[in-house]
């Protein structure tokens, strides 16, 4: 719960902290400002949701592989990690949404660089040919192509997504 | 192939002790039960035995050796659990050769192995299918199958057969009873809280309440020779008949216990009192007869009953089949 209060915060509250932040490491405008600080609001959830997971995992799986044999590595890597591939991709999809839609840290360390830009911050800075005009086809049709990779991922892993693959270990 | 030999064994979660205090002697090819009530500290037994929990204080040693450092895997042993727990992404052949695997087996004798055992078990027309699309009994054959490959020195038994219904588990038990026949050298410990598991499976029974052993001994030992009045209700269904004040006095005795088995109606004397109930078994009828005492005297006749509900009987133990047990729940 307490790893989960940190995105409890909203976003322009440690905006300033974090651009302070941002600034002294030296990354303003490159790609590593927007890693740093999407992975710090993240981790939090994807952790969450997966130490749910885990938990959910029968204690009785790793006390068969240690019977069998296995060291710790190998009960993580050939046991739980097949299991844990549903919850990975979800999570891994989720964290990636939130991070390709996010749109106030892009405008804020990233927007002075042309070539830096996130895609909403891009669409958003879309302009016409005057202060007046606000140019809607070309939002609407970037917003499209923009959505596109998101429906790709989900097609690809939707069939690792199905959860219950637990199914058939223990009882029920 | 081992002799276990449990040397003051205790253990403690925390505060609570659980085990307090075993001592026992498995005895190589044996095939020993672990039966008591929930609670009791049987499957803390069975994995400390196991290795899947450390000793508080005492020692375990297989064949004079003591294992109380060694890991499961060191230790020569297979367990097969209540729930199962076979690995849901591999096929029935890969969870069994998983462990076979891990040691770095050859894949030719992983091979021979999996399909001799898979034969013993007749589950060689499901080896390429995942444990989800298997039943209930077939997953728990698997389970017996993955501990069988390994070849152990000590085989563990938890509870394996309640989760499964109540036709599958004579079938079931009659399966592991067949297994410990063919697999003669391999010492057995099974875990169950079903009495009637314990009695028709057992070579030895070992009863424990609370952390400490009551009583070891052959099944009918057991029945027919109970230490204390624990044992003497615990063992035996229905449950056996206690008595005490002024139906014990005649025998000397602070409690007295008689088996339902042992009870008849007689037709004047003994104790008289009514038929509140009876259970029509067909094969046998149990007449639920109120004395006076705080729990019906339960009466076992042979086919059906000649004595309806409500009927006004006189009913007295048959010669020499009372159980004495004295102030301290102790056997006179």
């Amino acid at each position: 719960m307490t790893i989960l209060a940190v995105s409890m915060f909203p976003q322009v509250a440690v905006l300033a902290g974090l651009f302070e932040t941002v600034q002294s490491l030296g990354i303003y405008n490159t790609d590593w400002s927007l890693i740093f600080s999407y992975t710090i609001f993240t981790l939090p959830f994807t952790v969450w949701i997966l130490t749910t997971f885990m938990r959910e995992l029968p204690v009785e799986l790793e006390e068969a592989a240690i019977v069998d044999g296995a060291t710790p590595w190998q009960i993580i890597s050939r046991v739980f990690l097949p299991l844990m591939w549903p919850a990975l991709v979800t999570t891994g999809l989720l964290a990636f949404i939130a991070a390709w839609n996010e749109y106030l840290y892009a405008l804020t360390f990233t927007a002075s660089s042309n070539e830096n830009r996130t895609v909403p911050v891009g669409i958003a800075l879309l302009s016409g040919n005057s202060d007046h005009e606000i140019p809607w086809g070309p939002i609407m049709a970037a917003s499209v192509i923009v959505t596109v990779p998101l429906i790709m991922l989900v097609l690809i892993f939707q069939r690792k997504i199905i959860a219950g693959l637990t199914a058939g270990s223990v009882k029920g | 192939m081992a002799n276990i030999s449990i040397k003051n064994v205790k253990k403690s979660f925390g505060a609570v002790d659980v085990i307090k205090g075993v001592d026992l002697e498995i005895k190589q090819g044996e095939f020993m039960v672990f039966v008591g009530p929930s609670g009791c500290g049987k499957s803390t037994m069975l994995r400390l035995v196991a290795g899947l929990e450390d000793i508080t204080s005492g020692t375990i040693s297989f064949d004079g050796k003591v294992v109380n450092a060694l890991s499961p895997s060191n230790r020569g042993i297979a367990m097969v659990f209540q729930s199962y727990a076979l690995y849901p992404h591999m096929t029935v052949y890969d969870n069994m050769a998983f462990g076979l695997k891990l040691a770095k087996n050859a894949p030719d004798d992983i091979k021979t192995r999996v399909m001799k055992a898979a034969d013993m078990l007749q589950i060689t027309p499901y080896l390429q299918r995942l444990p989800k699309q298997l039943s209930g009994g077939q997953r728990q054959r698997v389970a017996i199958g993955r501990a069988i490959v390994r070849d152990p020195k000590v085989f563990l038994f938890d509870e394996p057969l309640s989760n499964l219904d109540a036709a599958l588990r004579v079938a079931t038990r009659l399966e592991i009873a067949k297994l410990h026949h063919s697999m003669g050298k391999t010492t057995m410990v099974y875990v169950t809280h079903d009495q009637v598991e314990a009695m028709t499976l057992a070579d030895r029974i070992c009863v424990l309440k609370d952390g400490i052993i009551e009583q070891v001994g052959t099944p009918l030992e057991l029945y027919e020779k109970p230490k204390n009045l624990f044992v003497a209700g615990f063992i035996g269904s229905p449950k056996m008949n206690f008595l005490n004040s002024k139906f014990a006095e005649p025998y000397k005795a602070t409690t007295i216990g008689v088996r339902s088995e042992h009870m008849e109606f007689v037709d004047k004397g003994g104790w008289a009192g009514k038929v509140i109930h009876a259970e029509k078994m067909g094969s046998d009828t149990y007449s639920f007869v109120d004395v006076g005492t705080e729990e019906p005297i339960i009466i076992r006749e042979i086919g059906t009953s000649r004595h309806d509900v409500d009927a006004k009987v006189n009913i007295a133990p048959m010669k020499d089949t009372v159980h004495r047990f004295g102030a301290d729940g102790i056997s006179i």
